[in-house]
């Protein structure tokens, strides 16, 4: 597990009636295809879109300048984009036990194709902290997570895999 | 009793020894044993003191269902207390003790309370020990206490770590015997992925499944079937969710590092089989509980699975058929069985022939009433068909009264179990379409009827999800005889106690008494009686106990019912409950971007929430009095520096963003200037007070609202549910950016001057007067300015994203240290709010509305919002209702938050009119001042009144005074 950097965190909100239009503006400006549904990511780089809801997508763009013009772009009678990048901690879990530690963290059935590498999922929870998590390969997942439990969780994850770093278990 | 290893057993051959020890004795042991057998086998016969009457007990069982032989494992911190010896594998150095005895278990000077036994039958705590005062049970209750009971939870701290997983599967197998493990290889072999979970540590089939079951668990392997031993499933709950209970280091003598003790699943299967099996029950006949009677499948199991003859000359008492499938397997054990004793009057030509080729004597159509011996059996006197009462010499007596299902978890699918007649036991009911019982748990009593049923359930369960079944090979296996006893269950009663629930002291006699008293229906049986409770939880005495009502009441069974089968099946010990949320991993920590520079610096943290804050930075030798003291006093006479990143902050964008807030203010927000903020309520729908907080209009369309520390997630869960229930046609979004920000109060008469020092901007009052908004840098940090006070002083508060916080905050401390600013904590920032009597957590304690507040002027009469429609309703403007006002203490005493606020002295108080909200010390006045929530209080201000707080003898004269102590008009803070 380690604390990842990460480019601009956004939220990005399309009102209903303007979905298209705001799926528009935004693949534009980041060259990156918007995912459809709820749970699904696209990647582009090391630039990330994933769906949180319908018309609601969680944005971690690499290219800064890119980020604060898609902001400046967004008409506010088709959507609105809320800065998260200082809200969010970013943490990458990875090697050979990490999927016993995702599953530990997240009551989520990984084994089934929906969950599996590209999937972004949400409202996991541990210790009831929130969070985000993408899974970009099979045993490596992406997590973002309220800064300000940053620590908690960093804590929470480390006791998670300790049983992993045991000796082989009779 | 006496039990002793059989030397020709296979388990015995070739195996190393280990070394235990119980209540203090040095024994061995070999592997494979339990706890039980390895006792047993040394020739222990005394295990245990029972709960109420301190009588010897022996082993009755050889699994989880053991009522008497309790112990207490481990010392220190990892003693454990309770666990059945049967169930605790043994290994190298365990150490247990026998409990529920004074000074040992061979002579336990507590059992003088069976002398007292007549007085302490069913229900004897409603009915005895009343009198002769009205007070004397509370006089006997304690004693009592301490003469019953089990063992004693340890005072030390749990070592031990304990994991917690999710698990999904398409198919759960409870129970890896040989309907479950057919189970599973259906339902595997049928392209489901299998989780089988059982609770012993030893998955391997005896006789002739032996090589079957070696096939199948290599088989189920090979699938990707997750096999979990020692793993009890011991509930069932909504949505096929199961919870279990692995037992991952119970069998070494402590966890390898980072190896967890326990490990608990949560198990969410698409179909679950229950192959939970059966439970031997005992019988119930005079003397039953002495240490020698055992159940005749445990006398079998002890000599099969670990060479140990539970006695020297055993004898079997039964009603059916399956003891004699039991004796033969001791027999070819080597266990010599004296006699075979059948209550029935011809049993068959079968079981005749068993008897006959094992060289035991068969008596049939006879009863036992009484066992002899002491502590341990060492005969019985059996009644014959004749009347005449013989005496057989025998140190173990095998009992079976039958088989019971366990179907405790198949009750808990909301399907109330039947009552089979044929079976003299509950059978699970007709249970959901995602849950199966199979086997024996649904009372099949032939091994190839189980291994069939187990591997039609597994297809089945297959089937549902949508695969297609195949069907397993499955072994041929011999039928067995499996006659049973019809008749109803009648006690055998003679001079001896008859047992019911052995862990409870429940007899016949208890169940009797509760029929003739009215008690008969099963909850009451339970209740009065005491029955199926404590840690066995009623495995072996339940179904005798509802057989001997019903036969009291002349009743079936089914009419007197089955208690509710409640989870857990067996104990789970609290640290698996716990799981890794425990110590200060119990619940998580919440960090402001500042708190490592508060913590370096003095400041006494505290929990708010999730968040710590600081009351107070401590200099060398000062109290947290003096410091908040002198915090609040820089803060009144130059500046401070608060860190209040804690605020809730949400982000509100969107065309119908003003109209949005204005619903759910009680005051106008629409109206609301861009670049300007304005203080808001919150109401609930009830029209009492929800949160409040301050909104600023950063543009057209998006505005920033804070919320108080501990209503923000609350509050934001509220705005979104109105979004996405009540207004969906509104274009608005709602986004948590509560950590975005890092947040600070400066305020204080120089903080202008301060703030000038830290950045370019023009902050003038004229470029951001009071309740102003300004963007602005300090150096390369973006800085967002409003002009807000909540201390009643000049004041700015200063956001940036939280990356930037703990360098803006050193900036502007470095920049007003010449000019007197401290830091201040929440304490200081408390005396500052209650002299000017802004309203917080302790007056916002969700009982008052706006009227008691004094904030009548906020609720609009222009516009609907959340709570206008009860705001005003005649309850909350009654002019007797609790209204805000300041106290003085007038001897300048310390007043009490939480004390009653009365009229009348100390000696002769009056009614209560009100309470004390919050208390400080006011700089501004030297003197303890406080807030307080007052009947009528706006008419009593000018009135002496009284700070009563009996429960710390405190009876303070205070004057009652407007709550706006300080500064009335706010001519401090708006200094334009």
């Amino acid at each position: 597990m380690i604390d990842s950097t990460h480019g601009t965190l956004l939220m990005l909100v399309a009102w209903p009636h303007s979905i298209a239009e705001i799926r528009s503006v935004a693949e534009a400006h980041l060259g990156l295809a918007l995912p459809d549904g709820p749970g699904h990511s696209t990647r582009r780089g090391d630039s990330l879109a994933m769906t949180v809801a319908r018309g609601r997508w969680f944005l971690d763009i690499a290219d800064r300048q890119a980020a604060e013009t898609l902001c400046r772009d967004i008409p506010t009678d088709a959507g609105a984009t809320v800065d998260l990048t200082s809200a969010r901690t970013v943490f990458t879990l990875a090697g050979p036990h990490a999927l016993e530690v995702a599953r530990k963290l997240a009551a989520v059935d990984f084994d089934l194709p929906e969950n599996g590498p590209g999937a972004f999922i949400q409202g996991g929870s541990r210790h009831e902290v929130g969070f985000l998590m993408l899974r970009q390969q099979e045993g490596r997942f992406r997590l973002y997570v309220d800064s300000g439990y940053a620590g908690s969780f960093a804590e929470s994850l480390d006791l998670l895999s300790a049983e992993f770093r045991a000796v082989s278990i009779p | 009793m006496s039990g002793f290893r059989l030397e020709d057993g296979n388990a015995s051959v070739g195996l190393q020894t280990i070394s235990f020890s119980f209540d203090g004795k040095s024994m061995q042991g070999l592997p494979g044993d339990t706890l039980a057998s390895a006792l047993l086998a040394n020739g222990v016969s005394l295990f245990g003191r029972s709960f109420k009457y301190h009588r010897p007990r022996g082993l009755l069982s050889a699994g989880w269902e053991e009522p008497n032989a309790l112990v207490t494992l481990g010392t220190g911190a990892r003693a454990e207390p309770n666990i059945p010896a049967t169930t605790i594998e043994l290994f190298a150095g365990l150490t247990a003790v026998s409990q529920n005895r004074w000074p040992s278990l061979a002579f336990d000077a507590m059992s003088i309370t069976g002398l007292a036994s007549p007085m302490l039958s069913a229900g004897f705590y409603y009915k005895t020990f009343m009198g002769p005062t009205k007070r004397a049970w509370m006089w006997f209750e304690p004693m009592i206490r301490r003469a019953a009971g089990l063992g004693s939870a340890p005072s030390k701290p749990d070592p031990d770590s304990y994991a917690a997983r999710n698990h999904f599967t398409d198919v759960l197998v409870v129970g890896a015997g040989p309907a479950g493990i057919a189970a599973a290889l259906a339902a595997a072999q049928s392209g489901a992925r299998v989780t089988l979970a059982e609770q012993s540590s030893n998955i391997a089939g005896s006789g002739d499944l032996a090589t079957w079951t070696l096939n199948a668990l290599a088989d189920l392997k090979a699938r990707g079937v997750l096999i979990l031993p020692r793993t009890t499933v011991f509930g069932l709950y909504d949505g096929t969710t199961l919870g279990a209970i692995e037992r991952v280091a119970d069998h070494l003598s402590a966890p390898l590092p980072g190896m967890p003790r326990q490990r608990f699943w949560t198990i969410r299967a698409r179909q679950i089989v229950l192959a939970t099996g059966a439970l031997e029950r005992p019988l119930v006949f005079a003397g039953n509980d002495r240490p020698g009677v055992m159940l005749a499948d445990a006398v079998r199991r002890y000599a099969v699975d670990h060479a140990v003859a539970a006695g020297r000359e055993v004898t079997v008492f039964t009603n059916n058929d399956s003891a004699y499938s039991a004796a033969a397997a001791m027999h070819r054990a080597g266990v010599r069985v004296r006699a075979v004793i059948d209550q029935r009057r011809a049993p068959s030509a079968t079981c005749v022939a068993c008897a006959k080729a094992l060289g035991a004597e068969m008596i049939s159509e006879a009863t036992i009433v009484a066992t002899h011996g002491r502590p341990a059996m060492s005969a019985i006197s059996v009644r014959t068909a004749d009347g005449r009462t013989r005496r057989i010499a025998s140190d173990c007596l095998a009992t079976s009264g039958g088989w019971t299902p366990v179907v405790h978890l198949a009750s808990q699918t909301g399907a109330p179990p039947t009552f089979d007649t044929d079976l003299g036991a509950f059978v699970p009911g007709t249970s959901p379409r995602d849950c199966q019982s199979a086997g024996s748990a649904r009372g099949l009593l032939q091994t190839a009827d189980c291994l069939s049923d187990g591997a039609t359930a597994g297809a089945e369960a297959a089937t549902r999800i949508g695969l297609t079944a195949v069907r397993p090979d499955l072994p041929a296996i011999a039928l067995h005889p499996v006659g049973l006893q019809s008749e109803p269950l009648r006690a055998i009663v003679g001079r001896q106690k008859a047992f019911v629930d052995f862990q409870n002291d429940v007899t016949a006699a208890d169940i009797l008494q509760a029929h003739a008293e009215g008690f008969q229906a099963v909850e009451h049986l339970k209740r009065y009686t005491t029955l199926g409770m404590g840690t066995d939880q009623g495995k072996t005495s339940n179904i005798n106990a509802i057989r001997l009502m019903a036969a009291a009441t002349g009743c079936e069974p089914a009419a007197v019912g089955a208690t509710r089968f409640r989870p857990p099946f067996t104990p789970v010990s609290l640290g698996a409950l716990a799981g890794p949320h425990a110590g200060h991993h119990l619940q998580p920590a919440r960090r402001t971007p500042m708190q490592g520079w508060h913590e370096a610096n003095g400041g006494l943290m505290t929990p708010v929430g999730t968040w710590h804050r600081p009351r107070a930075y401590l200099r060398e030798g000062e109290t947290l009095h003096d410091a908040y003291i002198r915090e609040a006093r820089s803060v009144r006479n130059a500046a401070g520096l608060c860190d209040v990143s804690t605020l809730g902050k949400i982000d509100v964008q969107g065309p119908d963003s003003a109209q949005f807030l204005d619903r759910v203010y009680s005051n106008p927000m629409a109206s609301l200037s861009v670049g300007k903020a304005r203080y808001g309520v919150m109401l609930r729908e009830d029209g009492m007070m929800f949160d409040d907080g301050t909104v600023w209009r950063l543009a057209d369309h998006r505005y920033l609202i804070t919320t108080t520390t501990g209503g923000a997630g609350a509050v934001m869960l509220h705005l979104e549910s109105l979004l996405a229930l009540h207004w969906p046609e509104l274009r608005v979004c709602v986004t948590s950016t509560t950590t975005q920000w890092a947040g600070m109060s400066l305020a204080g008469p120089r903080a202008r001057d301060v703030l000038a020092r830290v950045t370019d901007a023009d902050i003038s009052a004229q470029a951001i007067p009071f309740m102003g908004i300004a963007q602005a840098r300090a150096g390369e940090i973006p800085l967002t300015i409003a002009r807000l006070s909540f201390s009643g002083e000049l004041a700015f508060e200063l956001f940036t994203p939280s990356t930037h916080g703990v360098d803006l905050w050193g900036r502007v401390i470095e920049a007003g240290k010449p000019l007197g600013l401290v830091p201040y904590g929440i304490e200081a920032l408390g005396a500052l709010r209650i002299e000017k009597g802004h309203v917080a957590g302790a007056e916002l304690d969700g009982r008052v509305s706006p009227h008691n507040l004094g904030l009548s002027t906020m609720l609009s009469k222009r516009k609907a919002y959340i709570g206008s429609a009860l705001a005003n309703r005649e309850g909350l403007l009654d002019r007797d209702r609790y209204e805000l006002v300041g106290l003085l203490s007038v001897a300048g005493t310390p007043l009490q938050a939480g004390a009653h606020v009365v009229t009348g002295s100390a000696g002769a108080p009056g009614p209560s009119q009100g309470f004390v909200s919050s208390v400080t010390y006011s700089v501004a006045f030297d003197r303890e001042i406080a807030l307080a929530l007052v009947k009528g209080g706006k008419s009593r201000i000018g009135q002496r009144l009284f700070a009563a707080d009996p429960v710390r003898g405190k009876h303070h004269a205070v004057d009652c005074v407007d709550p706006h102590f300080l500064d009335p008009k706010g001519e401090r803070m708006k200094d334009d």
